[in-house]
C-alpha cells in the first residue's frame, strides 16, 4: 500500500537566543510522518523533542530564531505561513496535547465550558465553510460541464445549469430526511447501550443515580421513536418511557426495582429490533420526494431502495454522473497541460536561483513567469488540493525577500563580531581570564535560504512529474462519484448546526470516553478540583473535540499510574484506528513506545541519532545511545544492576563539535570527538548516526543487558505462540 | 521463612478519612527489617497517604503503627464505635448479664482510646526520627532558598545538635555517601539537575541515620537515564546501611526490579500481598491482574499482543453475602476474598 505523507520535516534548525548566546535547541533533523501512523521521538528533557513539535505547531517562544528548514503539511510550509492560515490548522487539523494538564487548562473556566468552547466556535465556522465550499465546488462544475459539454451551445448550458440547481435542491431535502433519522438512530443506540449498562448494575445491586439515569433512557427512548427507526410497538414504547419517567421523582429507591428492571429491559427489545432494520437511502428518497410527488409506495426498506434508486438513476443521476464525468475530465486535462508548461518555465529559470550571490532584479523576473505558469495548473475540481501549487509563488517571495533583506543585516553584525572578537582574542592573548564570551553574528544562513528557494522549486518539478504518470490510468467516472459523495459530505456539513445542548452532550460523551467517572457531576467543575491523571483525560478530551488530522502527544502520560497510562495509550490507538489519525509521540519512556509506535527517532543534543520501525530500535538498534535509554531501564525480569547513563546532557550553548554523546560513552572512539557522523544506512528502514557502523571501525556488540533481554523476549514471544 | 525475620514496622487495621473520603480503610502488614516492601495501585488509591500516615504526617483515624514494637501512631475512632454501639444497646437491653457485658466493654475501650492518647504524645521522639522520607517531586521539596548543606543539616539540628564541625563533617559525609561533592554544599537546589536534586532529597532522609525510608514514588518525576541513577543509588545504600524501605511506586516494572514484597491497593483497601517474584507468577486478585496487564514493556511484538484486563469490582466479586477479607492463601501470600474465592484461589494455585 502506498504510504501517503501527512508531514514532512526537513532541514529543520532552531536555536534561542538567550543573554549567554545562542542555545541550538534543534540541528538539521529530518523526518516524515505517514497518514496513519505513530511516530515516536524519543530523548532525555533537553534533546529537543518539545521544540520540535512546538515548531509545527508554531507556538515557539518569542526568543527563538528558525535557522532554516521547512516542515511541510499539506503542501503549506508550516514556517512560512502567516498567523492566520495558521489558525485554520493549529487545533483543528494538528492538535496537541501537553505535557504539564495544568498549564494547558484555564484555572479560572469550569471544565464544561472549556470542553465545549471550541466545539461552538469551530461548530458555526464549519457550516459557513461547508456551504461555501459546496457553493464554490457546484458552480465549479457547473461551468467545467459547459466549458466540455457544450461551450458554444447556449441552450444546452441552459440545460446543465438546471441540472445542478435540481441536484442542489434535492441534495438538501436528503441532508434534512438524513439528519432526522440520525437523531433518532443515535437516540435508540444510546438508549440500548444505557439500558444494558443499568441492567446489569441493577442485578449487581450496584447501580448509582437511578432515577437520572431512567429519566434519560425515556427520553432517548422518545427521541428514538421515527419512521424508519422505532415504527412498530411506538404506542407500548412511549407508555415504557413514561412509566420509566416517573422514576425520576424517586428519591429512595430499592423497592421496585424488579418492576424497573423489566420495563427496561423491554424497552431494550423494542429499541434493538429497530436497530436491526436497514437504513434507507436517503439521497434517493430525497430525490423522489422533491420531483416525484409526496408519497412514496409501501414497501419495505430494501424494496423500497431499489425502486427509489431506479427512479433516480434512469431519470437524474446517470445523466448527471456523465456530465461531471466529461468535466473532471476536461478540466484534468487542462491541468496537465498547463503543468508541462509549468515544469519547462520551472526548469528554465531555475539558473537564476544558482548564482551566488543572488541578484535582486533577476530574481523577480524570474519568479513572476514561474508564478503565472503555475498558478495555472490549478484544477478547481480537485477535492484534495494541490496545496504545493496555491503556496509555491508566496513562498519564493517571501524567502526571497528574507535573503535580501538579511544581507543588509549580516554586514553590520560580521563587523560587531569582528571587532569584539579582536578585543577578546587580545585579552585572552595577554592571559586573562574572561567570564564573558563573544556572541556570534544573529545572521540568517544565506547559503540555507538559497538552497531552501532551489528546494521549492525542485520539489514542485518533481511533484508535477510525478503526476505525469498518473494521466494514463485515471477513472473519471470513479472521481465523478467521489465528486458527488464531497458534496453530500458539504452539504451535511452546512446543516450540521451545533448547539450548546448537543456540544454539552458530546463533551459527556467525550469525558466518559476518556474515563472520567460521573462526567456530569466533573462538568460543572474547576481544573483544580481534578488530580493528575483526570487533569490529563480533560486535556486529551479537548484535544480530540476537533476532531484532529495530526495528534502531537507531548509525554501525556508521564505523570500517570500504569492503569490509566495503558487505557490512554490504548484510547489513542483507538482514536488513532477509528479517525485514521497521525500521531507524533514524544516521551522519554521506552516501554510507552513499544506499544504505540510504529516508527521511532531517537533524539540527542538536538539530532536524531537513529530512526527505524520499532522492531529495528528495540531489536537491532545500533546506536550507543540507544542502548544506553534501552539498559537504564528495568523490566519484569531485570534482576542485574543497571547501566545508568554517566554525567549530563552537553550545553547546548557551545554543541560539540563530534558526535554529542561521545563525553558520555562508553563506546567513544577518536573521530566521535572530532566529527560529526553521518547516518549510516542499517537497512532500508533503520538509519543511525554513529561511528560505530563505518566500516572501518571495531565490532562492538550492545551490552549485556539488552542482549540478554532481547533473547529472553524471544523466547518468552516463541512459547507464547506455540 | 519469612516469620523468622524480625518485624520493623507493623501496620495494624490502619484507617484514615478525611471527612466523608476513606482514603485508607482498614489496610494491615509488616515489614521485616532489610527488607523492600514496595506499595503500589493507581492515582488515588491511598498509597501516598498510607506512607505519609505512618511517619505522622497525619493523624490516624484508627489503627495501629507499631514500629520496632512501639507504637507510634493510634487511632481512636474504632475504639469509639464500639462504644457508641454499645451504649446504643445498653438503652433497650433489659438482660442484666448483658449490661455487666456492655458495661465492661465501654470502660476497655474508654482504657484503650487514653492509652493511644497517651501513646500518640509521648511516642518517643528518637525513635520516630528513625522513619524517614523521600518525597516525589525533588524540585518542589527543596526549599530554594536554603543552601544544600543548611538542606541536609536542618534535621541534625533541630534534633539538638549544636557543634558545626560535627555538622560539617557529618553533611560532607552524606553528600559523598550519594556520589555528589563537597563543593555542592554551599550551592543553592537549582543549580543542580533533577538527579542531583534527588540525591540531595535522599542525602537529607539518611543523616538521620534512619532504619525506615519510606519513598514515594522517588523516581517518577524523572528521566529514565536518571531513574536508574537514584534507583542504583538507593540499591547501594540498601546493601551499604542496611536500610529498609517502604518504596511507594505506580511504575510496576520499577517496583519488581526493587521490592522482596509487594502490597496492591485498590481504593483505600490491600487487595493483594506477596512476595514480589510470587506476585508477578500467580497474580490471583483481578485487580492486581487487571494492573499487571496493563505493564508496557520495551518489547514491540510482545506488545502488539498485549491485551489489558479491565478490573471492575462489580462484575468481577459477588459480595452481597459476605464481605471480603485478607486471607492467606499460601504462606506469605495474601489475598483479600470471601469464602467462595478463597477456595478458588486455593485450587488455583495448586
Amino acid at each position: 500500500m502506498a504510504m501517503v505523507k501527512k508531514l514532512a520535516v526537513r532541514g529543520l534548525t532552531i536555536s534561542f537566543r538567550t543573554t549567554n548566546g545562542r542555545v541550538h535547541a534543534v540541528r538539521n533533523i529530518d523526518f516524515d510522518l505517514m497518514k496513519g501512523e505513530t511516530l515516536a521521538i524519543v530523548g532525555e528533557s533537553g534533546s529537543g523533542k518539545s521544540v520540535t513539535s512546538k515548531a509545527i505547531l508554531g507556538i515557539l517562544a518569542g526568543n527563538s530564531i528558525i535557522e532554516g528548514g521547512e516542515i511541510i503539511y499539506d503542501g503549506k510550509d508550516l514556517l512560512k505561513i502567516n498567523e492566520e492560515e495558521f489558525h485554520k490548522i493549529r487545533g483543528d487539523k494538528i492538535a496537541m496535547i501537553f505535557q504539564d494538564p495544568m498549564s494547558s487548562l484555564n484555572p479560572i473556566v469550569k471544565i464544561g465550558r472549556q470542553l465545549t468552547e471550541a466545539m461552538i466556535l469551530k461548530g458555526k465556522v464549519r457550516q459557513r465553510e461547508n456551504r461555501k465550499n459546496f457553493n464554490t465546488m457546484l458552480k465549479n462544475l457547473n461551468q467545467a460541464m459547459i466549458q466540455a459539454i457544450a461551450p458554444d451551445d447556449h441552450e444546452k448550458a441552459a440545460e446543465i445549469t438546471r441540472m445542478c440547481r435540481d441536484f442542489d435542491k434535492f441534495e438538501s431535502k436528503h441532508i434534512q430526511l438524513e439528519a432526522s433519522y440520525n437523531v433518532a438512530h443515535e437516540a435508540a443506540l444510546e438508549a440500548k447501550e444505557e439500558i444494558e449498562a443499568l441492567v446489569f448494575e441493577l442485578e449487581k445491586k450496584g447501580a448509582k443515580d437511578v432515577p437520572y439515569r431512567t429519566g434519560q433512557i425515556a427520553g432517548y427512548a422518545r427521541k428514538a421513536v421515527h419512521d424508519y427507526v422505532v415504527n412498530k410497538n411506538v404506542e407500548e414504547l412511549r407508555t415504557l418511557a413514561g412509566e420509566a419517567g416517573k422514576y425520576t421523582n424517586m428519591r429512595r429507591y430499592g423497592e421496585d426495582l424488579p418492576e424497573l428492571r423489566e420495563r427496561l429491559s423491554r424497552i431494550g427489545e423494542i429499541v434493538d429490533e429497530a436497530l436491526r432494520h436497514e437504513e434507507p437511502d436517503f439521497m434517493a428518497m430525497g430525490y423522489c420526494l422533491t420531483f416525484g410527488g409526496e408519497t412514496l409506495p409501501e414497501l419495505p426498506v430494501e424494496e423500497l431502495n431499489d425502486y427509489m434508486q431506479e427512479k433516480m438513476n434512469k431519470e437524474f443521476m446517470n445523466h448527471f454522473m456523465d456530465c461531471a464525468a466529461a468535466a473532471l475530465r476536461w478540466s484534468a486535462e487542462r491541468s496537465y497541460e498547463a503543468k508541462e508548461v509549468a515544469i519547462e518555465v520551472l526548469k528554465r529559470e531555475r539558473p537564476a536561483f544558482e548564482e551566488d550571490p543572488l541578484v535582486k532584479s533577476r530574481c523577480h523576473e524570474a519568479i513572476r513567469p514561474m508564478r503565472e505558469a503555475v498558478e495555472n495548473t490549478i484544477n478547481k475540481l480537485l477535492i484534495v488540493k494541490d496545496s504545493l501549487a496555491y503556496t509555491f509563488g508566496s513562498g519564493m517571495t517571501a524567502d526571497t525577500e528574507k535573503y535580501f533583506s538579511s544581507i543588509k543585516k549580516n554586514a553590520k553584525e560580521e563587523v560587531r563580531y569582528e571587532r569584539e572578537k579582536k578585543a577578546y582574542d587580545a585579552k585572552v592573548a595577554r592571559g586573562r581570564t574572561l567570564d564573558y564570551t563573544v556572541v556570534p553574528a544573529a545572521i540568517t544562513d544565506l547559503e540555507l535560504v538559497r538552497s531552501t528557494l532551489l528546494h521549492q522549486i525542485d520539489r514542485l518539478v518533481e511533484h508535477f512529474e510525478d503526476f505525469r504518470s498518473t494521466r494514463a490510468t485515471r477513472d473519471y467516472h470513479q472521481e465523478a462519484e467521489e465528486m458527488v459523495s464531497y458534496l453530500q459530505h458539504c452539504a451535511s456539513g452546512a446543516v450540521n448546526h451545533v448547539t450548546k445542548a448537543m456540544a454539552k452532550s458530546r463533551a459527556l460523551k467525550l469525558m466518559s470516553e476518556v474515563g472520567i467517572a460521573e462526567p456530569r457531576r466533573r462538568y460543572n467543575q474547576y481544573p483544580f478540583e481534578f488530580s493528575g491523571g483526570m487533569r490529563q483525560r480533560i486535556v486529551i478530551a479537548i484535544a480530540l473535540a476537533a476532531d484532529p488530522d495530526i495528534l502531537i502527544c507531548d509525554e501525556p502520560t508521564t505523570a500517570l499510574d500504569v492503569t490509566i497510562q495503558s487505557q490512554i495509550l490504548e484510547l489513542i490507538n483507538d482514536l488513532k484506528a477509528k479517525r485514521n489519525l497521525s500521531i507524533i509521540f514524544i516521551t522519554h519512556d521506552l516501554g510507552v513506545v513499544a506499544n504505540m509506535a510504529d516508527r521511532i527517532a531517537v533524539m540527542y543534543a538536538g539530532k536524531i541519532v537513529e530512526y527505524g520501525t520499532s522492531e529495528d530500535i528495540f531489536y537491532h538498534s545500533a546506536h550507543p545511545y540507544t542502548w544506553a535509554l534501552l539498559s537504564s531501564m528495568p523490566d519484569l525480569d531485570t534482576k542485574e544492576k543497571l547501566d545508568a547513563i554517566p554525567g549530563t546532557p552537553p550545553d547546548m550553548l557551545y554543541p560539540p563539535a563530534g558526535d554529542a554523546f561521545a563525553a558520555r560513552n562508553k563506546y567513544a572512539m577518536q573521530i566521535d570527538f572530532e566529527q560529526q557522523p553521518p547516518m549510516f544506512r542499517v537497512s532500508d528502514t533503520h538509519y543511525a548516526a554513529t561511528w560505530l557502523l563505518h566500516p572501518d571501525a571495531p565490532k562492538v556488540d550492545p551490552p549485556k543487558i539488552i542482549t540478554d533481554r532481547i533473547a529472553r523476549m524471544r523466547a518468552k514471544n516463541a512459547g507464547g505462540k506455540s | 521463612m519469612e516469620e523468622s525475620k524480625e518485624v520493623l514496622l507493623r501496620v495494624e487495621h490502619l484507617c484514615q478519612y478525611f471527612g466523608p473520603t476513606k482514603a485508607v480503610d482498614d489496610v494491615s502488614f509488616d515489614i521485616h527489617k532489610g527488607e523492600v516492601f514496595g506499595l503500589v495501585g493507581e492515582s488515588g488509591c491511598g498509597k501516598t497517604t498510607t506512607g505519609r500516615s505512618i511517619i505522622r504526617l497525619y493523624d490516624i483515624t484508627s489503627g495501629n503503627v507499631y514500629f520496632k514494637g512501639t507504637r507510634i501512631c493510634a487511632g481512636t475512632l474504632s475504639y469509639r464505635n464500639a462504644i457508641k454501639a454499645a451504649k446504643e444497646e445498653k438503652k433497650t437491653c433489659k438482660d442484666p448479664g448483658r449490661i455487666a457485658e456492655l458495661n465492661e466493654i465501654i470502660a476497655r475501650n474508654k482504657a484503650e482510646i487514653k492509652s493511644a492518647n497517651y501513646d500518640k504524645k509521648h511516642a518517643k521522639k528518637e525513635l520516630v526520627t528513625r522513619i524517614q522520607m523521600i518525597f516525589q517531586d525533588p524540585i518542589a521539596s527543596l526549599d530554594p532558598r536554603m543552601t544544600v548543606k543548611e538542606i541536609i543539616s536542618e534535621g541534625l539540628i533541630i534534633q539538638g545538635e549544636k557543634d558545626k564541625k560535627v555538622i560539617e563533617e557529618k553533611v560532607f559525609e552524606m553528600l559523598e555517601t550519594v556520589g555528589l561533592v563537597r563543593e555542592h554544599a554551599s550551592r543553592y537546589p537549582h543549580e543542580f539537575s533533577g538527579g542531583q536534586k534527588q540525591r540531595v532529597g535522599v542525602a537529607r532522609a539518611i543523616i538521620m541515620e534512619p532504619e525506615l525510608i519510606s519513598a514515594d514514588e522517588p523516581v517518577s518525576a524523572l528521566d529514565v537515564s536518571i531513574q536508574a541513577q537514584v534507583i542504583n543509588l538507593l540499591n547501594e545504600l540498601r546493601e551499604k546501611l542496611g536500610l529498609t524501605l517502604l518504596f511507594i511506586a505506580h511504575d510496576l516494572s520499577v517496583v519488581k526490579y526493587f521490592s522482596d514484597r509487594i502490597g496492591v491497593m485498590y481504593f483505600g483497601h490491600l487487595v493483594e500481598l506477596a512476595p514480589s517474584d510470587e506476585l508477578f507468577l500467580n497474580p490471583l486478585h483481578p485487580y492486581t491482574r487487571s494492573l499487571l496487564s496493563a505493564i508496557p514493556l520495551p518489547d514491540p511484538e510482545y506488545e502488539k499482543q498485549r491485551k489489558r484486563i479491565v478490573y471492575n469490582p462489580l462484575a468481577d466479586h459477588d459480595y452481597s453475602e459476605e464481605q471480603p477479607t485478607l486471607r492467606e492463601i499460601k504462606p506469605g501470600h495474601f489475598v483479600s476474598c470471601n469464602t467462595a474465592e478463597y477456595e478458588a484461589y486455593r485450587k488455583v494455585l495448586k
